[in-house]
């Protein structure tokens, strides 16, 4: 198996083969296998297949060598077993790509199933469009001096588009919709040349060796260069002197001199073949009129040089006016458009109902990197996730302003660019987990589950970021938001599905008893005005009740830190506090639907947002709570928050109120994490807020480590305390700084007129 | 429209002489008007060594080296000759020699010549001090472009708009020539002539570019060597998808094959260059919005037709340019479906050379 879960889940399968932690299943795999899609290659055969999981479910991708299909169809018939006696209905197996053809009786025989053979090309196009539509940060540009620049497509239309798929030979397709597309052009000198000739001059076997070798290839050596005839540029004609004249041409000229090796040659011919593919892209793409050029196929691998070659080719011909454009998921786009082939597809009609945000999502999925795979060799750029679909589809929150001016980026600190912080960030989440890890032991951190899981969390999100320092961008765009979102996976991933349950319970009650003091203070404040001030001020001191800062959470696990007290450690600074602004606003008109995200359980949601929302609720607003629909550390999740809701609901007749009425509904985000993409949220939600005029967003990972730069159509107020040294200093703040910044709504033709 | 004329030949700074250094070989051209020979015959004494070098090597029975070529080719509209001569590369510094020999040191000194090709800058000095002539420099593309325009219009075929001229010699250049004369590189690829010269000598035991073209085009068998649609899918799963089974799917992807002959490898190295060459001045063409493309270079025909053959080697010199020729030609037929026409110019090794007297004399 060439693909191999080379990293993370090994931490969980060594520990399974010794049997030190035999109960730990990767839980997620245990699913219901439903459909399994098969893509046999000239070089290698790639499975893509689905488990279900309760309402979501999960895309798994894995690969095998051509010449070992046994062991693929070995790894079908496993899956296939694994569902057991119970299921009645036939497993559906759909095969595409050459070997479909050629092993087709074979897969028939073995596993006793029916094979569909779905059309290689349809395939492919499905497989890539699906890919841009549903996996953030999927496509990305490479060049030596600029590694990996992921590209938001935002809200334009993804076609016209042409792929450029290189296996064996090469095809083009041009696809000018869902499902349209057609065959342009192609080529047969392709990766089974390249293989050919190397395997026949250097002696190597695998492909993997022969990139391998590349690495310290000089083509210099073996190749006639513009300076080897001219002995200087060619500038007339734009020709550099170190501009390959003629490939492989220097190997015959004694004139030259040339010493060479193996490896010059692996590298000439590699630069060759890439360039060729590159030029007739190139050449086809302006015949065509197209300006997105994808390349897939299983040639690429995510090997530096060769999407260096591919993409200086185009920038080269196309005079920079085109780029070259990659995936990640790049070797399974036909399995994957074999598996939803077959799919119903969004139609029209929901096409433009979201008009505007035309990447219609007839079901959404996240991307899971705890069990991820390197695309090919160490030195190959990027790993790939199995991708979790979610149990709603996931949409952009109307009032998000996204346009091709204003693009909405959702972290507010890229990572990967940024050294110094992501040394800061590493470590720090290091240090966090092996926090955690000692809390579990020791029994600080009260939670439900053996402590094997906790260690093999441990080890296995410890390797992840291991890993993320050596190669930032492995999984994609860096920010906190994925390191944090990466943590939760992979607690999911060794079954610690909640781990702070208990402590949020215990702290909710806690919380609860204080709220009718709470509300008291409030109440028999006389001015409305110094009743909101007062209800920010306690948001702001709620939301210093968070175990995911490292500062507190010593105070916060021993109970030395009281509402009165968090309060009085919140410093105000001018330039993040427009809460006079707020309360004028809030006070003149009242809102009509507000939608608040909340961010941790206990004093946070209890006494710092419920006391608001209720003030609001007062005041004729409606509001809407969007509370994360799964756990992440001690955040509330939607469950949970209807609870509590219930629970104050009973104590005071006013939220009692604004619940009959329908005016106070709580709502999942579709989120998992401690921060917000405001693209992806829960399409209940998001039909709940259709005609919110203010939105709040509360807490550090929801309002400062994301949608710190977020614009809305609709006011919006951002409330959180800065509470981590790093996160203050990138923004000029000092630690526990209040954020409380209210930004008027802005229309998004005035922003890109601005 | 370039033109030449070379009534003034040794008594002015024009030259009527153009040297066109190859990687593999230099064509040397002497453009003589019809009237003026018998003054040069009489006159010999007052001739250059370079020029008593070319007539010398020119006359009809003159004894040659292995591997050289040399002789007179008329024009069509019969007003001027060429004297040509053309050797390897590797004589050149030999050819320098011999030239300088003749120098009586009674000669008219100081001729100017017209140089091109990718040896010239380097082999500037040299041509100086050893000849004793001073050197022109034409830059290669346009002594391309102007010899293309020369040979079109000796054959009296009128250019309308853009052509597309695509020369491999070593590399590939794709050449856009306006009727104006005007040219531009649109195009090229370092998948060239050399590549194929480059991997052919590495993969098999042949050492010359003939014998190696011939033995593909006598006993090799290409799809020995390809991966083919039907390696892949099987001939009659082939025949239900619709695809010929005989279409290739990878260049070369069976090269490890124990049973590929030295003269298959050679055939399937041959068709994956043409068929990429095709490819790429097909869709070059179609950019352009031509209808033909004309291809030229050592490529396609390392030897000028019809002079005295000169040593071994080079006798079959037509058979080999036919085989290469007629792969792209099929390429570009396949890739355009039928609708762009590869030509290729008669006297197609001298253009460079003819092109470099032109652009002389357009400078002077």
């Amino acid at each position: 198996m060439m693909f191999g879960n080379i990293n993370s889940s090994g931490a969980v399968i060594d520990e399974l083969e010794s049997g030190m932690v035999s109960d730990i299943l990767l839980p997620n795999q245990t699913g219901r296998v439903q459909k399994v899609a098969v893509d046999i290659g000239g070089s290698l055969a790639k499975v893509v297949y689905f488990t279900m999981t309760g309402a979501g479910g999960r895309l798994h991708f894995q690969a095998f060598e051509t010449d070992n299909v046994d062991k693929c169809i070995a790894f079908i018939k496993t899956l296939l077993d694994s569902r057991g006696d119970s299921s009645s209905d036939l497993p559906v197996i759909v095969a595409t790509g050459g070997g479909a053809h050629r092993f087709g009786d074979l897969l028939r025989s073995q596993l006793g199933a029916e094979i569909r053979v779905e059309d290689e090309m349809q395939s492919l196009t499905t497989g890539l469009s699906f890919l841009i539509r549903e996996v953030t940060d999927e496509v990305f540009t490479y060049a030596q001096d600029q590694p990996m620049q992921f590209v938001n497509a935002g809200s334009e239309d993804p076609f016209p588009y042409m792929l450029v798929n290189i296996g064996s030979g090469v095809s083009i397709l041009k696809v000018t919709g869902e499902g349209q597309y057609e065959r342009i052009s192609g080529t047969s000198l392709g990766g089974g040349t390249l293989w050919g000739l190397l395997h026949l001059l250097t002696g190597v076997q695998s492909f993997d060796e022969m990139l391998e070798m590349t690495k310290t290839g000089d083509n210099t050596k073996v190749d006639m260069m513009v300076g080897d005839i001219y002995g200087t540029n060619y500038d007339k004609i734009g020709l550099k002197a170190t501009n390959i004249a003629a490939t492989m041409a220097g190997v015959y000229r004694k004139s030259l001199g040339k010493q060479y090796n193996e490896a010059d040659i692996a590298r000439s011919l590699l630069y060759m073949v890439s360039n060729n593919i590159g030029q007739i892209a190139y050449l086809n793409a302006q015949l065509h009129g197209i300006r997105r050029i994808y390349f897939g196929g299983y040639f690429i691998r995510g090997h530096p040089l060769t999407m260096h070659t591919l993409s200086y080719a185009i920038d080269f011909w196309s005079k920079g006016q085109m780029r070259a454009l990659f995936l990640r998921h790049e070797g399974f786009l036909g399995a994957t458009g074999a598996f939803f082939n077959d799919e119903p597809r969004a139609n029209d009609a929901q096409r433009s109902r979201r008009r505007g945000y035309p990447r219609t999502r007839t079901y959404s999925f996240t991307e899971n990197f705890s069990v991820a795979q390197s695309i090919a060799g160490a030195e190959s750029v990027g790993a790939l996730g199995s991708l979790d679909r979610q149990p709603a589809a996931l949409e952009a929150l109307p009032q998000l302003v996204d346009t091709r001016r204003h693009m909405y980026e959702p972290d507010t600190v890229d990572l990967a660019s940024n050294v110094e912080q992501q040394a800061y960030w590493i470590q720090a989440m290091e240090r966090n987990t092996r926090g955690l890890m000692q809390m579990a032991s020791d029994g600080t951190l009260p939670f439900e589950g053996n402590l094997q899981r906790m260690q093999a969390f441990g080890k296995l999100y410890l390797r992840h970021l291991c890993r993320l320092r050596e190669q930032p961008l492995a999984y994609g765009p860096m920010s906190v938001r994925a390191l944090l979102g990466l943590r939760e996976q992979c607690l999911h991933e060794v079954g610690l599905h909640d781990i702070f349950a208990e402590v949020k319970k215990r702290e909710t009650d806690a919380a609860l008893r204080q709220l009718p003091q709470a509300l008291a203070t409030v109440d028999v404040l006389d001015q409305a005005e110094d009743q909101l001030r007062l209800l920010l001020q306690n948001v702001l001191a709620g939301n210093m009740f968070d175990w995911g800062a490292s500062e507190l959470r010593g105070e916060i696990a021993d109970g030395e830190l009281d509402f009165a007290r968090a309060r009085d450690r919140i410093t105000w600074q001018p330039q993040f506090d427009s809460s006079q602004e707020f309360v004028h606003r809030a006070l003149k008109t009242p809102y009509n639907r507000a939608v608040v995200f909340v961010d941790n359980s206990g004093a946070d949601v209890c006494l710092g947002v419920l006391p608001l929302v209720r003030f609001l609720a007062s005041q004729g607003t409606s509001v809407v709570l969007a509370a994360n629909s799964r756990p992440a550390l001690n955040d509330v999740t939607e469950p949970e928050l209807n609870d509590i809701v219930e629970r104050v609901s009973a104590m005071d007749k006013c939220v009692e109120r604004a619940v009959k009425q329908g005016n106070l509904v709580v709502c999942g985000t579709g989120s998992s994490g401690p921060c917000l993409d405001m693209r992806m949220l829960d399409e209940r939600l998001v039909s709940q807020c259709a005609d919110a005029d203010l939105v709040i967003i509360v807490g550090m990972g929801r309002a400062i480590h994301s949608n710190y730069r977020a614009r809305f159509t609709c006011d919006s107020l951002k409330l959180a305390v800065f509470k981590n040294q790093m996160a203050a200093d990138a923004a000029g703040a000092r630690i526990y700084d209040a954020l409380c910044l209210f930004e008027p709504g802005i229309s998004a033709e005035a922003i890109d007129q601005s | 429209m370039a033109s030449i004329s070379t009534q003034k030949s040794q008594l002015c700074d024009v030259p009527n002489i153009g040297i066109d250094i190859g990687g593999s070989l230099v064509k040397m051209v002497m453009v003589v008007e019809k009237g003026s020979e018998k003054n040069t015959k009489q006159a010999s004494d007052d001739l250059h060594a370079l020029e008593k070098f070319i007539l010398k090597s020119t006359c009809t029975g003159a004894p040659k080296q292995e591997g050289w070529q040399a002789g007179v080719i008329n024009d069509s509209d019969g007003r001027r000759s060429i004297h040509v001569v053309v050797f390897p590369t590797a004589d050149f510094e030999q050819a320098m020699q011999m030239v300088g020999a003749q120098s009586t040191g009674q000669s008219k000194t100081g001729i100017c010549v017209a140089a091109t090709g990718g040896g010239a800058q380097r082999h500037k000095t040299e041509m100086q001090e050893l000849m004793d002539v001073s050197v022109h420099m034409v830059n290669e593309l346009q002594a391309v472009s102007l010899g293309w325009q020369l040979s079109a219009a000796w054959q009296n075929a009128k250019q309308e708009g853009l052509a597309l001229v695509c020369n491999v010699g070593t590399g590939v250049s794709m050449i856009s020539i306006g009727p104006d004369g005007t040219f531009e590189r649109v195009g090229g690829s370092g998948l060239g002539g050399a590549t194929f010269w480059g991997l052919a000598r590495r993969l098999t035991a042949y050492r010359d570019f003939n014998a190696a073209v011939r033995a593909a085009h006598a006993s090799g068998d290409a799809s020995r060597v390809d991966t083919l649609v039907g390696d892949i899918y099987g001939v009659e799963t082939s025949r239900e998808i619709g695809m010929p089974a005989d279409l290739v799917a990878g260049f070369l992807g069976k090269l490890d094959s124990q049973s590929a002959s030295d003269a298959d490898v050679v055939a399937a190295l041959l068709r994956m260059v043409t068929n990429n060459l095709g490819q790429l001045a097909v869709y070059q063409a179609r950019a352009m919005g031509v209808d033909t493309v004309w291809f030229t270079g050592g490529f396609f025909q390392q030897r000028p037709h019809g002079l005295g053959d000169a040593g071994a080697g080079a006798d079959a010199s037509d058979d080999e340019a036919g085989v290469v020729q007629q792969a792209v030609a099929e390429a570009v037929a396949f890739w355009s479906g039928g609708k762009v026409e590869a030509r290729f110019p008669a006297d197609a090794p001298l253009l460079g050379a003819l092109g470099a007297v032109a652009a002389s004399e357009g400078t002077a």
